[in-house]
């Protein structure tokens, strides 16, 4: 096993060097100076260019230019912003927290809806219940995450006035960013009305997080439905059947333990899908993410923050896929002695 | 009385061709304390109707019978709840596939500790754990596992088949059975264990009174170990008696041609000569043939065998055969 995982964070390394290969290969294709890409410095000085110069290596060849690229980005120098000039590593210590935050939140949500809705359907599998399920996760896919945004907005938000529209927090609470997870913040900060604050922040996460979890949670349906359908009919169920024992037992001791397996594969693939529908949730509900900065971004043709955006973004995503295919691997026996991947 | 008494049991399946008889009308009985064998090739339906009595059919079956009695309960009107109770204290299952039928996510040790009948434990439950260890000790010591830490400690894969076998077996002796249907207990294991095993059956039906329907294609193994036989061939039921009777004396055609194909390695049998087989396969349950559905490969067939033959009685053997066998088989 302990083999398997040196593999895993072999692959890890090997994908995140081509991850930086290509967005480098990008910035020099980009329209203007590749030290202006680069750095985001825009009419740098002559002290500056040289720094500049000298940081990533842009008189050598293209390959010490990517190793410097790497270096300078491995140790949190992402340059700075075109629009204001602000470095691009603190503004992201900022905003990542909040997007993280909301798709942790939205993932918990839709396993915590998905699981036991996916468990009842194949259970009554062609009953009633089942085609409801089905249906209604039919409906949950198919709705478009935009819409379901703005419509939510309106009702509860504007004609209902049961929750706040945009944004994190109240500006009535002073609390500091220490981690930038609101609910963390609040309890770490000594203001005076925390329960309240509480209150506010949870009131502020509802609808974009039952917004996001929406289509995740579709998706958790119908594949516990479908693994645990299978796992329904296989012989171990039917021979605890047939030594009689309880069916809650076998179908929470027996049954989701081997199902569950098939899901967490498929939420860790569903994550780049995730963070696409978090960048649209985040800009309908002015939440102060990453993805609503990177849109910005692309509209001001801001080059260093996308490309910031692009490897955060594309490196979380290879960085959780990695840790679920090591938990997967670490919580099934069968494959617990396997070096590699397969079977 | 018989245990268990099965008269016209019929197994059909929902197909997008109509409705597909798997199991046609067959009659099975076993008496307490007797080892029944249930005989014939694979896809005869005996697993079906092993399953048909346990309930664990999936829902695309459709069980019906004019009989299907145990100790004078009828299966088929049993709620979900009687059902449970009922195999989890008197009928007792051993897979085809014993590895298959564990949990492949879960130790042996734990899967064991749930199939325990808790209501005949009398301790206090901070003493329970040991309780159940001790039982679990004793079971596996009872079916020849030794090194029951080591056992019960692994996950299925690690362990081989035969070993799976016996702890299923313990498992299921674990709450002391009437009745064990045995679904081809040993196919997928190595000759040594199979030995074991079938000793440990007889064992259970010589000390504890346990009655067995073996199901197998072996006939070896049926003329070894079984007091009366039953031949199945594609859902029906061919022929059933004693055993002793049957090998010396089998009236059905199918029956003489499995009797036939048990390669007899004494002498006669020359070097690279042809075994006796049966030509033909068992045909697919879209394409079952009307009457005896053994007519299109039978020796013997007639135009009558167009119309299914009814079953017969002479002396305590049953068969159903428009044109019985009337020689003795060779020796």
């Amino acid at each position: 096993m302990w083999f398997y995982i040196a593999r895993r964070i072999n692959l890890f390394v090997f994908t995140v060097a081509v991850l930086y290969l290509l967005v480098f290969l990008m910035m020099s294709a980009l329209p203007g100076d590749l030290a202006t890409n680069l750095s985001g410095v825009k009419n740098p000085t002559i002290t500056q260019t040289d720094i500049i110069v000298e940081q990533y290596k842009l008189d050598k060849s293209w390959i010490n230019q990517y190793l410097s690229f790497i270096n300078q980005r491995i140790h949190g120098n992402f340059g700075v912003s075109f629009s204001n000039g602000s470095p691009i590593f603190d503004e992201m210590l900022t905003l990542l927290p909040a997007t993280i935050e909301l798709c942790v939140y939205a993932i918990f949500i839709a396993l915590l809806i998905g699981l036991p809705l996916g468990i009842i359907a194949a259970v009554y599998y062609k009953k009633t219940s089942d085609s409801f399920i089905i249906g209604a996760s039919l409906v949950g896919y198919s709705m478009p995450v935009f819409w379901l945004g703005v419509i939510a907005i309106m009702y509860f938000g504007l004609d209902l006035q049961w929750l706040p529209v945009a944004g994190r927090l109240n500006l009535l609470y002073q609390v500091d960013a220490v981690t930038g997870f609101t609910l963390l913040d609040i309890y770490l900060s000594d203001i005076q009305y925390k329960n309240l604050a509480y209150h506010d922040a949870l009131a502020h996460l509802i609808m974009p997080t039952l917004t996001l979890a929406l289509i995740p949670a579709t998706v958790v349906i119908r594949i516990t439905r479908t693994s645990m359908l299978e796992e329904l009919n296989a012989n171990y169920i039917k021979a605890s059947k047939a030594r009689g024992v309880h069916p809650f037992i076998i179908i929470f001791n027996h049954a989701l333990p081997n199902a569950i397996q098939p899901v967490l594969s498929q939420i860790s693939l569903q994550l780049s899908t995730l963070l696409t529908s978090a960048m649209v949730t985040e800009v309908i509900f002015s939440w102060p993410g990453i993805g609503q900065w990177l849109i910005q971004a692309t509209y001001q043709q801001d080059y260093p923050t996308i490309s910031a955006g692009i490897l955060i973004c594309a490196g979380f995503v290879i960085l959780i896929s990695v840790a679920t295919d090591v938990i997967l691997i670490a919580t099934t026996p069968q494959r617990r002695s396997a070096v590699h991947g397969s079977s | 009385m018989p245990l268990l008494d099965i008269r016209n049991l019929s197994i059909e399946l929902e197909s997008p061709h109509g409705r597909i008889r798997a199991v046609d009308r067959v009659n099975l009985s076993l008496n307490p304390g007797e080892i029944l064998g249930l005989v014939g090739e694979s896809g005869s339906g005996k697993s079906l109707v092993a399953k048909a009595i346990m309930g664990i059919l999936n829902d695309r079956w459709t069980v019906s019978a004019d009989r299907l009695r145990y100790n004078g309960v009828d299966l088929l009107g049993l709620s979900a709840k009687e059902r449970r109770k009922l195999m989890g204290s008197e009928i007792a299952m051993v897979f085809q596939e014993p590895s298959s039928s564990l949990d492949p996510n879960d130790t042996v040790g734990h899967q064991f500790h749930e199939s325990l009948p808790m209501t005949e434990c009398k301790e206090p439950f901070y003493k329970r754990i040991k309780w159940r260890n001790e039982q679990i000790r004793g079971l596996l010591h009872k079916v020849g596992i030794r090194d029951h830490e080591r056992v019960l400690k692994s996950y299925p894969h690690e362990l081989s088949e035969g070993i799976c076998q016996k702890v299923m077996i313990a498992m299921t002796i674990a709450y002391k059975p009437r009745l064990l249907i045995a679904d081809e207990p040993t196919t997928v294991i190595e000759a040594g264990a199979q030995a074991q095993i079938f000793k440990l059956f007889k064992k259970l039906n010589q000390l504890n009174n346990v009655s067995i329907l073996l199901i197998t294609h072996d006939l070896q193994h049926v003329e070894d170990w079984t007091e009366t036989v039953t031949v199945m061939y594609c859902g029906q039921t061919v022929e059933s008696g004693y055993t002793k009777d049957i090998f010396k004396q089998p009236f059905h055609p199918y029956t003489m041609a499995l009797l036939q194909s048990m390669p007899h390695f004494d002498d006669l049998l020359t070097h690279k000569s042809l075994l006796s087989t049966l030509p033909g396969s068992v045909p697919s349950l879209q394409h079952l043939p009307i009457g005896c559905r053994l007519g299109p490969r039978c020796p013997r067939a007639h135009k009558q065998c167009v119309e299914t033959p009814m079953m017969e009685k002479s002396r305590g053997h049953y068969f159903s055969c428009h044109f019985p066998l009337t020689e003795s088989i060779e020796p």
